[in-house]
């Protein structure tokens, strides 16, 4: 039977190998404009070739390395689910403190109306927003944005309820700091663990409903490579290539399982009551 | 339990207003004049103006919006913006392969999720806890229609046991139709169950430690009772709130997978309504899937008070 | 109905219960350390100590109700009777609940919230009696009776929801009575009560030990509960047994520097001498259970050099019967 400190140990290794693993496919992401291959060269000469020394995930159906491809696909995945991210933590925080510090009538104005956002299946609402707005990288990141205010909002909300208990946010009510004041300088800090933890979870969130905007079109639009509209592609090589579809899948899966890991780590760290 | 019931009811309805609303003007800000695609490319003005009055989209927002909500109450959905059909005719077909497929993913997610979160919080940190948790991982990570095309590989390509792609009605035949559902039910379990595993696990782990765990096994009951009628009996009720999330996950996921898999549901069909800028059905599709998103959150409510005896028995004391 | 009368005949259904060489460790720290004593049949041994002087620890590893994962229970023996509870071929099943029963501190939570009183109160019974459903309902009526609940019958189908704090206690007591055991542990089965409930459910368990004779560990910090409700006395400190005696003769007159200290914080309260009530200064130590001197030298404030090694737990030179691990009443020293 583990013990603790063994238990805590696994947990603690699992968290750097996340980290690190992070770091490397960001990196590489970031490199891919300046990897040999660019993505949009097409070498006729050599469609749907298995994987190789010279393409390692193969090529893809206009003979473009699927590898190098996958990397400018993860960028693009990168920027826009962290740009969804950012997104929704300066739109669902302040609403969230505003929520939990004013109370009463606007509490229940804000909190209801992300009820209704919260309504919809969050894939069918980035399917709605981005048919509003129109397919594109732009528009996915809105779409994206928007679906993860309701869940930030909440996440603030609650843990500066918590935090408003405390006797340091009546001190500073007393000696005369406004709303934004305390706000800014006593709530925010207070509330940055829990708001961190939800930030790096959607992050993954973000990335595996791109992905599924992307497939069915709603993405960043071609020849701009994603990793989405590469998996949709490859389903008419099932049967002639099957690898095609390896490279993208795997890298989703496991920035995702990275991203969950670290979400998981971090709460374990920041928050250790929860 | 009445009582409860009727307040459900009542709070579900500004959420659908709401929602409808939200819905509504979501689409009236759309790029794109419906009136003028219908008409033609190269209609006059006076054409798509003529069109424009026919689909009632010169009036203002508001009577707009209340003539449409008047509709929906008597199952008027409009008519398709490019066939011209009605759309509660076109929706109607694609209700059933979806409900067939939902249904398929909730009861093999619960089922799945179930026992194994079970079996890993009776046991924790046991090889199969581990196991169970590292492919739950996994699970949760991978995108729902990379899952289902690896499936197809393998299972319709390599190995031809299964329909790669396409539905068989269960009215050509029982055995026909739940092998062309087995894949894409799959693909929702393997995404789904995870979450009812990991909530269901955690619920376990905690509920191990409460005091009336303790007080039973100082009954001297067998384990076997004390993990049954104790242990996940308790945990379940909580469990119960985590099928609400599922329940969103799989509306959604939904109409991913009946794109890999050629499945004629609701989610093909809004795929498609999007590609023609179909208004009116996407709007009607958004709008069922929201209805039939609060309607099941209701009912996982209401499930939750018939488990919870506190609220069962409310009326008396 | 045979096990009814074989209840009622009985006229000490007590067993004898010892405990050697008690050990628990939660994660590698010690938190009872070498504990021992024995239950006459029939006698109410009252535990003494302050939170986390590892009373309520000792009981339950004793009887095995800590959770194995956290918690590493040692042990010469644990006997009731003849029986060993522990060691190998120790058996497991038929003892716990059927010939011991526990009641817990908060009965608010003892009760599993989804499960019928009546369900409760049962299915243990049936498990170990092996009565069927009817039999075993018209012993739960009986024994909602016993405790002093009105309308049993129909309060049966209800759920601990419905019942206030100190009904939830009864029906415990009722739970842990419902296979006629021979002993009776209560882990400060009032603490979580209100005060005007406390004694109710203190003449109720004591009222029942009296007609059926049990053997009983009552576990306070209450000191001046053991008055009434114990025979003997066990004071617990850090983790140790510091001194164990009759009731009456350690109350009187405690050896032990730390019972002597409590009984008379206790004393200036009732008293209310002056302003000034008594305590003893500083706290226990944290890893007391550890500490290879005495784990109250600290705080003794008759404190000499053999302190820094262990006093073992010797009989006082006036009682055989009385217990202390202090060097004070080592015979060199009093010599």
């Amino acid at each position: 039977m583990p013990t603790s400190t063994e238990r805590t140990s696994r947990g603690r290794r699992g968290f750097v190998i996340a980290v690190v693993f992070l770091l490397i496919a960001c990196g590489l992401a970031l490199l891919a404009p300046v990897l040999p291959f660019a993505p949009y060269t097409k070498m006729t000469t050599a469609r749907l070739m298995p994987p190789s020394f010279n393409a390692w995930f193969g090529t893809d159906q206009f003979g473009r390395d699927i590898f190098v491809r996958t990397l400018w696909g993860l960028q693009v995945s990168l920027v826009i689910a962290g740009a969804a991210v950012l997104t929704s933590l300066a739109i669902g925080v302040p609403l969230g403190l505003v929520a939990a510090y004013f109370g009463r009538w606007s509490d229940s104005l804000i909190m209801r109306g992300l009820d209704a956002l919260l309504a919809f299946p969050s894939l069918l609402l980035a399917i709605g927003v981005a048919a509003i707005i129109g397919p594109g990288a732009v528009s996915a990141t809105i779409a994206l944005g928007i679906v993860g205010v309701p869940q930030m909002a909440r996440i603030a909300r609650g843990a500066a309820l918590a935090e408003q208990q405390g006797l340091y946010v009546d001190a500073a009510r007393v000696v005369g700091v406004g709303p934004l004041g305390i706000m800014a300088s006593h709530l925010m800090p207070n509330i940055l663990a829990p708001v961190v933890v939800q930030a790096t979870l959607y992050f993954a969130i973000a990335i595996l409903t791109e992905a599924g905007l992307s497939f069915i079109g709603l993405g960043v639009q071609v020849p701009r490579p994603s990793l989405g509209a590469m998996l949709s592609d490859s389903r008419a090589y099932t049967v002639s290539a099957p690898w095609y579809a390896l490279a993208p899948g795997l890298t989703i899966t496991a920035v995702v399982l990275a991203l969950n890991s670290a979400a998981d780590g971090l709460r374990a760290r920041l928050d250790p009551q929860r | 339990m009445l009582g409860f019931v009727l307040k459900r009811l009542l709070q579900a309805i500004p959420v659908l207003l709401i929602t409808s609303l939200l819905i509504f003007v979501g689409m009236r800000l759309s790029p794109g004049d419906p009136a003028a695609m219908l008409a033609g490319n190269d209609a006059s003005a006076e054409t798509i103006a003529a069109v424009r009055s026919r689909l009632g989209l010169d009036q203002s927002y508001a009577t707009q919006y209340l003539k449409w909500l008047g509709a929906l109450l008597t199952g008027d959905l409009g008519r398709s913006m490019v066939s011209g059909l009605p759309v509660s005719r076109i929706v109607g077909e694609r209700i059933a392969p979806t409900l067939e497929l939902a249904t398929g993913g909730l009861v093999a997610s619960l089922l799945l999720g179930g026992v194994l979160g079970t079996l890993a919080g009776l046991q924790p940190n046991s090889l199969l806890d581990r196991m169970v948790s590292a492919v739950a991982a996994l699970g949760l990570a991978a995108p729902m229609f990379w899952t289902g095309m690896l499936l197809v590989a393998v299972f319709g390509v390599a190995l031809k046991w299964l329909p790669p792609a396409g539905r068989v009605p269960f009215s050509q035949g029982l055995g026909a139709a739940l092998a062309s559902l087995a894949m894409p039910v799959a693909t929702l379990a393997i995404a789904n169950a995870p979450v009812i595993m990991r909530f269901l696990r955690d619920s376990i782990q905690e509920t191990r430690r409460a005091d009336y765990v303790r007080a039973a096994h100082a009954k001297g009951l067998s384990k076997t009772v004390v993990a049954r009628d104790y242990i996940v009996r308790n945990s379940l009720i909580p469990t119960v709130t985590a099928a609400g999330i599922l329940l969103g996950n799989l509306i959604g996921g939904a109409a991913l997978v009946e794109i890999v898999f050629s499945w004629p549901g609701m989610g093909s069909l809004l795929v498609s309504a999007m590609g023609n800028r179909d208004y009116s059905v996407i709007q009607a599709v958004l709008l069922i899937a929201v209805f039939g998103f609060v309607f099941a959150n209701l009912i996982v409510d209401l499930l939750y008070g018939l488990l919870n005896p506190r609220i069962r028995h409310a009326d008396q004391h | 109905m045979t096990t009814m009368i074989a209840a009622e005949t009985r006229a000490t259904a007590g067993a004898s219960f010892e405990v050697d060489g008690l050990t628990v460790r939660f994660s590698g720290k010690t938190a009872v350390d070498n504990v021992s004593f024995r239950v006459a049949p029939g006698e109410a041994l009252g535990i003494v100590g302050e939170s986390g002087s590892g009373k309520s620890t000792t009981a339950m590893g004793a009887v095995g109700l800590l959770d194995p994962e956290i918690a590493a229970v040692e042990a010469r023996h644990v006997r009731l009777d003849m029986t060993d509870l522990r060691g190998p071929g120790a058996p497991r099943a038929g003892i716990l609940g059927r010939r011991i029963g526990v009641v817990f501190q908060n009965p608010m939570v003892a009760l599993n919230p989804v499960l019928t009183i009546e369900r409760q109160l049962t299915d243990h019974m049936r498990q170990h009696l092996h009565l069927d459903a009817r039999a075993a309902r018209a012993r739960a009526i009986r024994l909602l009776g016993e405790v002093g609940i009105t309308d049993a019958a129909r309060r049966l189908s209800f759920y601990p929801f419905q019942f206030s704090g100190g009904m939830l206690q009864r029906i415990t007591i009722a739970m842990a009575l419902a296979c006629d055991p021979e002993l009776l542990i209560a882990d400060e089965p009032t603490t979580a009560l209100d005060a005007t409930v406390q004694a109710e459910v203190v003449d109720l368990i004591l009222s029942i030990r009296r007609s059926r004779g049990l053997s009983l560990i009552w576990i306070t910090h209450d000191l001046a509960l053991l008055n009434r409700v114990a025979d003997r006395v066990a004071v617990m400190y850090a983790g140790r047994l510091v001194e164990i005696g009759p009731a009456d003769v350690l109350l009187d007159h405690p050896a032990h520097p730390y019972a002597a200290g409590l009984l008379a914080s206790v004393q200036s309260l009732w008293t209310g001498e002056g302003a000034e009530f008594l305590t003893i200064e500083g706290a226990p130590p944290p890893n007391g259970p550890e500490m290879p001197g005495c784990a109250f030298a600290p705080r003794c404030p008759r404190v000499f050099d053999r302190c820094a090694t262990r006093p073992p737990m010797a009989s006082t030179p006036a009682d055989a019967a009385h217990g202390v691990a202090c060097w004070l009443f080592d015979p060199k020293v009093q010599a």
